[in-house]
C-alpha cells in the first residue's frame, strides 16, 4: 500500500465512526426502574394493653420514598395507667405483595437499635428484646401511660450504632452515632 | 576562573540555578577516544543561549559538562560511537539526544525553555508569545510529583483553589469557577465524565500528561466545554527519536495514610514509530488528623497509558493515545449520614463516630470506584508552507459507581452507578497568512450518552439523557514582536434528550427534549511597553447551558443530606469576565507579577436553601432548589520572585476573591478565602556526589472566608491557619542513569486545622504531619 492510500484510509477512520455513530438513536431508552428492594414505606407500631383489652396500631406511611409527596401519619388514643405490649412492623409496600423488612433488622440485630423518646412524662418505654450479645433491639418493647395528656412519640432506627457507648443501651440515643434509617413521629393522646 | 566568576555574578540570577562555566571531564577512554564534541545550547523560541544547563554523558562515569553564558560547552575524550546526551536546565524539560560521533563534532542543541517549575526556582517568566493568560507545570519533570492529584499539583499557583472531599477527593477552583464552569482538556478533548458533583474529582493521572497549562484568561473558544473562563490543559509530550528503550521510574512513600506508588513509563522510536507506555500504580491507608486516624479514608489508584506516534513521510502524522484510569477511595466513616439530625449531631462532634485508635488499610463503604477510559486517534496534515489540517476523534467511557452503608448486605452493591459514553470529532485548519496573521477554524461534534445502571435499587438521582452538540469555531491572532493579539469566537447547537423516573408512584417515565443554542466571543492583546515590562488584557463574553443535574436531579443527595430539586425552566448563564496583568522585572532580581478580574454572570446557577424540610420516613430533610441570580466576581493574584543571592530565593503568591450574589447581596459560598504562599529556595551545586541540592521551606496562610452570612451554610467558616512546610532534593549521576532523590515534609509543626473548602472540614479536622519521600531513576 503506498502512503497516500494509507493516509486516506486514516482519515476515513473518524469519518466512518462519526457516520456509524450518527444512526444511533438520538433518544435514551426508557430507564428500568430500580427495584427498591431496600426501601421502608411503612411503619407500623402495634400497641396491645396486657391486659388485651386496647389495640392501637400506629402507622407511618410513605408510598413514594425520599422527596415526593408528603407520608401519611395516623395518630392514636392510649389509655391512662395503662402497660402496652408494642412491637414494630417495617414494609416496603412498593412490593406487591409488601415486603416485610422486619425480617431484615431481626437478621442483622446487631447492627440495629430503635430509640423511643416522648415529650411527656406521662409516657414511658422500655425494650423487650436483645440481640445475640445481650443488648436491646427495639423490635418489641413495653411503654406505659400515667395520667392524661397529649403526647409526641418519636421513634428512630440507626443502623450500625455504638450499642457498648455510653447509656446506649439503655435507649439514650446521645453516644450512639450510626445513621439514621427511620425517624417518625406520631402525635397521641392519653385518656 | 576569578574572572568567569566575576562574570557569573553579573548575569541574570535566576539562571544560576546550576551556575558555573567550568566543566568536568574525566579521562578514562583509551588512547583512540580524543574526539570533542564543541556544542551550543539554544532556547528552542528565543534563540538565545542557555547558561548553565547541565549535560550528563550517558554511559561513562561522571561525564560532565556544564554550558558557559554563551551556551557553550565542551566534551572531549569521547570514543568514536553513538552517545547519548543528557541535557537539563532549570525551566526547562529535560531531553535526551542521540549523537553519533565519528571526529570532531560541532552540534546545536535546542531546548524547549517555557516552564515554570515546581520545586521553586521558578525562572523569571518569559515573554510571552500569546495573549492568553497562562502557567505551565510540567510534573514529569519532577521526582516529587508521582504522589499528587490534579488538584494538589495546581494549588501552589495564585488564583487556584481544591475543593476536596477528604485528602483523596479533590478538583482545581479556578477564580471561583469549578465543576461545571471550569473545563478540563485532556490531551485535546474537554474531559467528560459526572463533573456536577462537588465531590467528584476528574478522572485523570497527571503523570500521563507531559505538561499541564492553566489559563486564567478567557479561552475556551476552542474547546467544546461548558467552562466559564478558565481552563487546564493537559497534554502529552512527543516521543523523542531516540532509538533504544529508555525510559524512567519513580517511587514514593508517604508516612501519613502509609501511601506508596511506583510509576514507571517508557519509550522508543522503532524504526519510524515511536511508542510509550506508563503505568502508575498507588495506596494508602487512613490518613491522620494531628490527634486521630481518619477511618475509611484510604485509595487505591491504577493507571495506565500506551501512545503511539507515526510520520508517512514529511506532510503527514498520526498519532494514537489510550489510558485507563482505575481508582477506588475510601470517605470518612464518620462523615456517612442518613438525616439532618445525623448530621448536626456528627458536625458538632470532636471526634467524629467510628474513629479507630489504630491505623488501617481497609476500604469499606462508603467509597467511589472509578474507571475512565480515553482513546484519542489524531493526524495532521501539513498542506504546504502556509496550511496545516488536524483531524481527531476521541472516546471517552466513564463508570462511576458510588457505595454507601446499607442494610442486609448491600453495601457491595453501588448506590449510585452511572456509566458516560462520550464521543467526540474535531476537524480543524490552521493557516499562516503574511509573518504576522494565523488563522485557525474548526468544526467540533460531541455525543454523550449518560446511562444509570438500575443495580443501585435506588432511584437515580439525575436521569438518563443523550446529548448531541455542534459547534464552530473562528480565531485570528496576530503576531508582531512587541504585541500578541487574539481574537476568537464560536457558536454551538446541543440537542438534549432525557428520559427521567417519577418521584411519585407509581413511577412513570417523564421525558424532556430540550435544545440550546450559545455563542461564546473573546478577545486578548498583550503587548511589551519596555524590555521587561509586559501588560495582557483578556475579555470573553461567555454563555454556558444548564447541565442535567441542574435541570433535572431530583431526590435525596446522600453527601449532603439535603433533597435536591432540579429546575427544568432555567435558561443559560452568561459571563463577561476581563482580567488585566501587568509583568515586570526590577532589577533583574525581582519578577513580579499581579492579576486583576472581574466577573459578571448573568442568571448564575446555583443551588439555593428552600424555607422547607420535606418529611420523609428517615425524617426530615431541608430542600435545596436549584435557582438563577446574578453574580459578581472580582479578585486579584499576586506573584512575585525575589533573587537574593545567586542559590537563594523567594517566591511568594497571593490570590484575592470576592464573590457576590447580586439579587440578594448576600456572599456566594464555596469562594476561595484569601490565602498567601511563601517559598524560601536554596541551592548547591554540589557537595561531594550530589548534585543539584535544593532546599526549600514554604509558609501556607490560607485566612477565614469572612465572607459568609449566618444559614448560608451547615456550619460558619473555620479559622484561618499557618501551615509549614520543608522540602528536599538532589541528583546523583550513576553510570547508566541519574537519580533524583527526594524528601518533603506537610504541616511540619502538626498543626491543628480545617480548610473552608473541604467537605470534610464538617466533621473532621485536616491532616497532620507528612513526611514523603522517594526517587525518580532515568534510564
Amino acid at each position: 500500500m503506498n502512503s497516500n492510500n494509507f493516509i486516506k484510509i486514516l482519515i476515513a477512520i473518524p469519518i466512518i465512526v462519526f457516520i456509524i455513530s450518527c444512526n444511533d438513536d438520538t433518544s435514551p431508552p426508557p430507564p428500568i426502574i430500580p427495584n427498591e428492594e431496600e426501601l421502608i414505606t411503612t411503619l407500623n407500631y402495634t400497641l396491645i394493653s396486657q391486659s388485651g383489652d386496647d389495640t392501637v396500631v400506629l402507622s407511618f406511611q410513605d408510598l413514594d420514598g425520599d422527596g415526593g409527596n408528603a407520608p401519611k401519619v395516623s395518630t392514636g388514643e392510649l389509655l391512662r395507667n395503662t402497660s402496652y405490649n408494642g412491637s414494630i412492623t417495617l414494609l416496603n409496600e412498593q412490593e406487591s405483595p409488601a415486603e416485610n423488612i422486619t425480617l431484615e433488622i431481626e437478621e442483622e440485630a446487631l447492627e440495629h437499635q430503635f430509640f423511643f423518646s416522648s415529650n411527656s412524662d406521662s409516657l414511658s418505654m422500655q425494650y423487650a428484646d436483645q440481640d445475640s450479645l445481650g443488648n436491646p433491639i427495639g423490635l418489641l418493647s413495653t411503654l406505659m401511660t400515667k395520667g392524661p395528656d397529649a403526647a409526641k412519640i418519636n421513634i428512630i432506627l440507626r443502623h450500625e450504632p455504638d450499642k457498648k457507648g455510653l447509656g446506649v443501651s439503655d435507649g439514650d440515643i446521645t453516644n450512639a452515632g450510626g445513621e439514621t434509617d427511620i425517624e417518625v413521629s406520631f402525635d397521641i393522646t392519653i385518656k | 576562573m576569578r574572572q568567569t566568576l566575576k562574570f557569573l555574578s553579573t548575569l541574570p540570577l535566576s539562571r544560576l540555578a546550576l551556575f558555573s562555566a567550568i566543566f568536568y571531564i574525566h579521562s578514562l577512554c583509551a588512547q583512540d577516544c580524543d574526539l570533542t564534541i564543541r556544542a551550543t545550547l539554544l532556547d528552542k523560541e528565543t534563540r538565545s543561549p542557555l547558561e548553565g544547563a547541565l549535560v550528563y554523558v550517558k554511559g561513562h562515569n561522571t561525564f560532565f559538562a556544564i554550558s558557559d553564558s554563551q551556551g557553550a560547552f565542551i566534551i572531549d575524550n569521547l570514543c568514536p560511537k553513538k552517545y547519548h546526551l543528557q541535557i537539563s536546565h532549570v525551566g526547562c524539560k529535560e531531553e535526551v539526544f542521540y549523537v553519533s560521533i565519528e571526529s570532531d563534532t560541532g552540534i546545536t542543541f535546542y531546548l524547549n525553555h517555557k516552564i515554570h517549575g515546581l520545586e521553586g526556582f521558578k525562572l523569571k517568566r518569559k515573554k510571552r508569545k500569546t495573549a492568553l493568560e497562562s502557567t505551565t507545570l510540567v510534573p514529569n519533570n519532577y521526582a516529587n510529583s508521582t504522589n499528587k492529584d490534579l488538584g494538589k499539583l495546581l494549588e501552589n499557583i495564585s488564583g487556584v483553589g481544591t475543593l476536596k472531599n477528604g485528602n483523596t477527593l479533590s478538583k482545581p477552583i479556578i477564580h471561583g469557577m469549578f465543576g461545571n464552569r471550569l473545563a478540563i482538556v485532556n490531551q485535546g478533548v474537554v474531559h467528560s465524565g459526572q463533573q456536577w458533583g462537588i465531590d467528584h474529582a476528574p478522572e485523570i493521572d497527571p503523570l500521563m500528561a507531559g505538561k499541564i497549562t492553566l489559563v486564567k484568561g478567557v479561552a475556551a473558544v476552542e474547546y467544546q466545554s461548558s467552562s466559564l473562563g478558565s481552563l487546564v490543559l493537559l497534554e502529552s509530550n512527543k516521543i523523542s527519536d531516540e532509538p533504544h528503550i529508555h525510559g524512567e521510574a519513580r517511587t514514593y512513600f508517604e508516612t501519613n495514610g502509609r501511601s506508596k506508588g511506583v510509576n514507571m513509563q517508557v519509550h522508543q522510536n522503532l524504526k519510524g514509530i515511536k511508542w510509550r507506555l506508563m503505568g502508575t500504580f498507588k495506596n494508602g491507608g487512613d490518613n491522620k488528623t494531628p490527634s486521630y486516624f481518619l477511618k475509611n479514608t484510604g485509595h487505591q489508584q491504577n493507571n495506565t497509558s500506551f501512545q503511539l506516534e507515526k510520520n508517512f513521510g514529511k506532510n503527514f502524522s498520526s498519532d494514537l493515545f489510550i489510558s485507563s484510569f482505575d481508582s477506588k477511595m475510601g470517605i470518612l466513616r464518620g462523615s456517612h449520614l442518613g438525616n439532618l439530625t445525623d448530621l448536626t449531631q456528627a458536625m458538632h462532634r470532636d471526634v467524629p463516630f467510628y474513629t479507630d485508635s489504630f491505623f488501617s488499610s481497609e476500604l469499606t463503604a462508603p467509597s467511589q470506584k472509578v474507571h475512565h477510559v480515553l482513546l484519542k486517534f489524531h493526524s495532521k496534515w501539513i498542506l504546504g508552507k502556509r496550511l496545516v489540517l488536524d483531524a481527531s476523534f476521541f472516546r471517552q467511557q466513564n463508570h462511576r459507581k458510588e457505595f454507601d452503608v446499607r442494610r442486609g448486605g448491600r453495601s457491595e452493591t453501588p448506590a449510585l452507578s452511572l456509566r458516560n459514553y462520550t464521543n467526540y470529532w474535531e476537524i480543524k485548519s490552521k493557516s499562516i497568512i503574511g509573518d504576522k496573521w494565523v488563522f485557525k477554524n474548526g468544526i467540533q461534534a460531541t455525543e454523550i450518552k449518560n446511562t444509570n445502571l438500575p443495580e443501585t435499587g435506588i432511584l437515580p438521582l439525575i436521569p438518563d439523557y443523550f446529548t448531541n452538540k455542534f459547534g464552530f469555531f473562528s480565531m485570528v491572532q496576530y503576531s508582531s514582536s512587541e504585541t500578541f493579539v487574539n481574537m476568537g469566537g464560536r457558536i454551538d447547537w446541543e440537542d438534549r434528550r432525557v428520559a427521567s423516573i417519577s418521584r411519585t408512584y407509581p413511577r412513570k417515565l417523564v421525558r424532556y427534549d430540550k435544545e440550546f443554542f450559545s455563542a461564546s466571543i473573546h478577545g486578548g492583546v498583550s503587548h511589551m511597553i519596555q524590555e521587561n515590562i509586559q501588560i495582557q488584557y483578556n475579555v470573553g463574553l461567555v454563555s454556558r447551558n444548564p447541565e442535567v443535574n441542574e435541570l433535572y436531579s431530583f431526590g435525596l443527595h446522600q453527601g449532603v443530606s439535603g433533597i435536591e430539586d432540579g429546575n427544568p425552566n432555567l435558561g443559560h448563564e452568561t459571563s463577561m469576565k476581563s482580567s488585566l496583568s501587568l509583568q515586570t522585572e526590577i532589577a533583574k532580581k525581582i519578577g513580579f507579577k499581579v492579576l486583576v478580574y472581574n466577573q459578571n454572570i448573568k442568571n448564575f446557577i446555583f443551588l439555593e436553601p428552600e424555607n422547607e424540610f420535606r418529611l420523609s420516613i428517615r425524617g426530615a430533610f431541608p430542600v435545596f432548589k436549584y435557582n438563577q441570580t446574578d453574580a459578581h466576581i472580582y479578585g486579584a493574584d499576586a506573584e512575585m520572585n525575589y533573587q537574593l543571592t545567586k542559590s537563594f530565593n523567594l517566591d511568594a503568591t497571593y490570590s484575592y476573591l470576592v464573590g457576590t450574589d447580586q439579587t440578594t447581596g448576600n456572599p456566594l459560598i464555596y469562594m476561595p478565602p484569601n490565602n498567601l504562599y511563601l517559598q524560601a529556595n536554596y541551592c548547591i551545586n554540589k557537595l561531594s556526589s550530589f548534585r543539584n541540592i535544593l532546599l526549600k521551606t514554604n509558609l501556607r496562610y490560607v485566612g477565614k472566608q469572612n465572607r459568609y452570612n449566618k444559614g448560608q451554610d451547615f456550619l460558619a467558616p473555620p479559622n484561618a491557619y499557618f501551615l509549614l512546610g520543608f522540602g528536599a532534593n538532589t541528583d546523583l549521576f550513576k553510570n547508566n542513569y541519574k537519580m533524583t532523590i527526594f524528601l518533603e515534609v506537610e504541616n511540619l509543626l502538626n498543626t491543628i486545622y480545617r480548610d473552608y473548602l473541604n467537605r470534610q472540614r464538617y466533621f473532621a479536622d485536616g491532616l497532620g504531619t507528612n513526611v514523603q519521600f522517594g526517587f525518580r531513576i532515568l534510564f
